[in-house]
């Protein structure tokens, strides 16, 4: 016998479906409150010949945490779940805000410094409400990250820029900036890079920041890399500093071709 | 997560046209030339590289481009890009100079030498 918990939380709206097999119930956290989505009549997986699980809805409201849980969070003996799951609200409102450190929180509170009896995995989730027209990210420097930036940049850019040509020559150059930081990276330093993005006035704002100490490259790639930034953007600006390097870009929108250089 | 791109090969008499669909970058772009690689026999005379449903391209798929050329160079084989004139790779690859190796055609036909 197992329980189990199945959810699908939608990033746009907030809304969440979930099918729970006998699992206690998610904690949402918003506003400083604590509550539970509940879903009714749920059996252990195991637990019957001919189980009906049915499928809940709820929503998490922007900025809300959503904590999921396994059993051995909520498990002493002797203890009825109701009173375990009041106290697990009330240590989740006490928590600190930040992601890892509420789950440090909620662990150490739920236990007071012993070990629980059982396993426990948590698992802490928070929808950030995105500001229409910046955007702000951390990437790790790697290859893998380029795909990750460019979805972001196409939902980013998508109600701003209705021409799919300017779309893909903001999301290339802000790649290919990006580009130089991933192809040297290294040690501590260099694990990660910043993009942020600004639509403002009609006009495009990007910046790539990384951390390392800047290497010339001299290689055809990086060149070509070099000449699309140019061509594609109005003014190319690098910032080289001790704690690292950061390329300024801008761009006028809608005008179809940047000015040529 | 890696790029996702696929490689599909037509041959029409001493011409192979290579379709790359999806999206080239650093992610992928090498396990991409390797199989641009293999895929072109000795015997054409020439290869289209059809980019047509090529979403994405960034400066290291256009080395892509640029290797090709010289290989099938050495052996004295053509390589020529199909780009249709409203695709947003226009532009880049006439900024990195792409058809100083290989001429650019908006269409298949074309790109295709005429028939016999």
């Amino acid at each position: 016998m197992a329980t189990a918990l199945f959810m699908v939380l939608d990033r746009d709206t907030g809304d969440v479906e979930w099918i729970s097999a006998g699992h206690p119930p998610p904690l949402v956290l918003a506003g400083g409150r604590a509550g539970f989505l509940e879903a009714d009549g749920s059996v252990p997986i195991g637990a019957s010949e001919r189980p009906v699980f049915r499928l809940a809805h709820g929503h998490v409201p922007g900025s809300a945490t959503l904590l999921l849980y396994t059993d051995g969070l909520v498990e002493r003996r002797g203890e009825p779940l109701d009173a375990l799951l009041e106290q697990l609200g009330t240590v989740a409102e006490g928590a600190r805000e930040d992601l890892d450190l509420m789950c440090d929180d909620v662990l150490s509170e739920s236990f007071s410094g012993a070990d629980p009896a059982d396993d426990v995995a948590l698992l802490a989730v928070r929808l950030e409400p995105v500001e229409a027209g910046h955007l702000k990210m951390t990437l790790p420097a790697e290859p893998d990250a380029l795909v990750s930036l460019r979805r972001r940049l196409e939902r980013f850019l998508a109600p701003a820029v209705s021409d799919e040509v300017e779309r893909y020559e903001i999301i290339l150059t802000v790649s290919e900036a990006a580009c130089n930081t991933i192809e040297h990276a290294y040690g501590p330093g260099d694990a990660s890079f910043d993009v942020e993005a600004r639509l403002e006035s009609g006009e495009l704002h990007a910046s790539v920041r990384d951390f390392g100490s800047w290497r010339p490259r001299r290689d055809e790639t990086h060149g070509r890399g070099l000449k699309i930034v140019d061509g594609l953007m109005d003014s190319v600006e690098v910032e080289r500093g001790e704690a690292g390097t950061t390329v300024h870009l801008r761009r006028r929108l809608g005008r179809g071709r940047p000015a040529a250089a | 997560m890696n790029a996702d791109a696929e490689i599909a090969v037509e041959r029409r008499e001493h011409t192979l046209i290579v379709r790359v669909a999806g999206e080239v970058d650093m992610s992928n772009a090498v396990l991409v030339g390797d199989e641009l690689t293999r895929s072109v026999p000795n015997d054409v005379h020439g290869v289209v590289l059809e980019l047509s449903a090529t979403r994405y391209l960034d400066s290291a798929a256009i080395e892509l481009i640029f290797a090709l050329a010289r290989r099938l160079g050495r052996r004295r084989q053509t390589l020529s890009v199909v780009v249709p004139d409203a695709s947003p790779l226009r532009r880049v690859l006439t900024l990195t100079d792409v058809g100083s190796v290989a001429p650019m055609h908006p269409s298949l036909e074309l790109a295709l030498p005429p028939r016999e």
